[in-house]
């Protein structure tokens, strides 16, 4: 049917993922037998990804009208239609009662489960995550390799649409706010894995020390990071430590005072974080407690928590 | 390198403003065009008198080559913002809850669609007096004692925007104020790689 519906079942599905590869090839040998109805019929195909029937909309349809109804209708009728109510409640108002019901749709649409949300909105997400945190974030390979497949497919589209002179104007104008999008959703993921990699390089030697953190990486990005330390250390060493004596040669040395040569990230490091939900007390160092209810914000040291942000109970900002 | 260093802060406004252009708006299209598809969800149909939701940038593009009225947000209404006003001022203690990108939606709205504002002018001096009053309660609760003491803020009801203008102040007073304390055990191992 169409491969570019994030709602359908598998999108990705074989059956349909070879598709373009083979119609491409029956359109450059146009003399094949059936190949004209195959690229038409491939072509029509493609207008109806671009142009979707109404009805395989239709759960996305629900979706935009649930949202639609977050600053229309009452509080209550969404979280027990829509959202089956699990981490809605109806207390938004209850943290100050001085939202004015102007934070009231704010704070349903900002609770928005994981899985409601469509993959753009998650890549923010973690992008903002990772350049919020000193560590080193899961590598989300999954939502990564998601948003490349819709991308190849996007660009497969727009390039066939683009050279076929039966492409209707508003076709062209739709294919143009594909690529816009396109290019938006790229910026996003490029600036994730710069982040990462300005945070890989800057702990690289950590980072290839401890092997508990590998799980974090990608492939590309653990041999990076593996390969980086090694350069910089042969770097080191030719340039300067090999004329050092022997005892002062070491990179991943402690000096007296407990200080290492081998740099960690700064747990310390105040972050930003919403809670999503009530995470309970946090002990701050001089024995004060501070109480992270549902839907505060702080600015508090990364190592308090951590967890909470793991956990996906407290978004970081 | 990987990332430049005005980046490492932190998200600059740019890239809230970015972030912000994913919430969806409602448009009155002046064209029709039949539903697309994108990466982000299927939006449409676009038939001339009924509305439709779009994400922002989609819409303000849309507007910039005069193709849609946006309509604006409910929040944005010069009443509500009368409100929160009003309560911003009569509340010295606390903010005020406004929707996250309260700040970058009204402020992409009025640069790109205030034709589509019922009083443009009337509005942003209503937004600029509650940024303004907001601007100095922070000022005002920085100043009073033992904020730049601790490590822990609590900052509720400030938008991520807001925010962003105070971490990078905020994360270095506070990187200065722990190298003056006399170092805790168990931070010894932690301290440096900032």
């Amino acid at each position: 049917m169409s491969f570019f519906d994030d709602e359908d079942d598998d999108p990705l599905s074989p059956p349909t993922r070879p598709a373009p590869n083979e119609n491409y090839g029956m359109r450059a040998s146009s003399s094949r037998e059936g190949s004209v109805s195959g690229s038409s019929s491939f072509l029509d195909r493609l207008r109806s990804t671009v142009s979707p029937p109404p009805a395989q909309s239709h759960s996305h349809n629900e979706r935009s009208r649930a949202s639609a109804s977050i600053f229309d209708e009452s509080n209550t009728s969404i979280s027990g239609r829509e959202y089956g109510g699990s981490i809605l409640g109806e207390g938004e108002e209850e943290e100050d009662g001085m939202g004015l019901g102007l934070g009231l749709g704010q704070g349903l649409e900002e609770e928005e489960d994981e899985e409601d949300m469509n993959d753009v909105k998650r890549l923010g997400k973690i992008w903002v995550r990772e350049r919020g945190t000193p560590e080193l974030g899961e590598w989300k390979g999954e939502l990564i390799d998601q948003v490349f497949d819709k991308l190849e497919q996007q660009q497969k589209m727009v390039n066939t649409l683009r050279s076929d002179p039966q492409t209707s104007e508003e076709e062209h104008f739709k294919l143009m706010l594909v690529q816009t999008e396109m290019e938006r959703v790229k910026y996003l993921v490029r600036s994730y894995v710069r982040t990462r990699l300005h945070k890989i390089e800057k702990f690289a030697h950590h980072i290839t020390l401890s092997t508990d953190m590998h799980h974090l990486l990608s492939g590309a990005e653990l041999s990076h990071a593996r390969r980086y330390t090694e350069l910089l250390h042969t770097h080191f060493q030719h340039s300067a430590l090999d004329s050092l004596p022997e005892w002062l040669r070491k990179m991943d040395d402690t000096y007296g005072d407990g200080l290492s040569m081998v740099s960690k990230p700064n747990r310390n490091t105040p972050v930003l974080i919403y809670c999503r939900k009530d995470c309970g007390e946090i002990t701050l160092e001089g024995g004060e407690r501070a109480a992270l209810a549902r839907g505060t914000t702080h600015l508090v040291k990364y190592k308090l928590v951590d967890r909470w942000i793991n956990l996906g109970w407290a978004e970081v900002l | 390198m990987a990332l430049p260093k005005h980046l490492q802060n932190g998200l600059t406004p740019d890239e809230l403003t970015f972030l912000a252009e994913e919430e969806t708006i409602d448009i009155v299209p002046l064209f029709s065009m039949t539903r697309v598809r994108l990466l982000s969800g299927i939006y449409g149909p676009f038939t001339p008198p009924s509305s439709a939701k779009v994400p922002l940038w989609l819409a303000l593009s849309l507007k910039r080559k005069r193709k849609c009225r946006i309509v604006p947000p409910e929040w944005l209404s010069i009443d509500r913002v009368q409100n929160v006003l009003k309560e911003e001022r009569e509340n010295a203690e606390s903010f005020c809850s406004l929707p996250r990108r309260f700040i970058e939606i009204s402020k992409v709205l009025l640069d790109v669609a205030q034709d589509d504002s019922m009083q443009p002018s009337l509005l942003r001096s209503l937004l600029k007096d509650l940024r303004e009053v907001r601007q100095a309660k922070i000022r005002i609760g920085l100043q009073s004692e033992g904020v730049m003491r601790g490590s822990y803020l609590q900052v509720t009801n400030l938008t991520p925007l807001e925010l962003s203008e105070l971490k990078p102040f905020l994360v270095k007073a506070m990187g200065i104020m722990q190298s003056l304390e006399p170092r805790g055990d168990d931070d010894e191992d932690e301290e440096e790689g900032q």
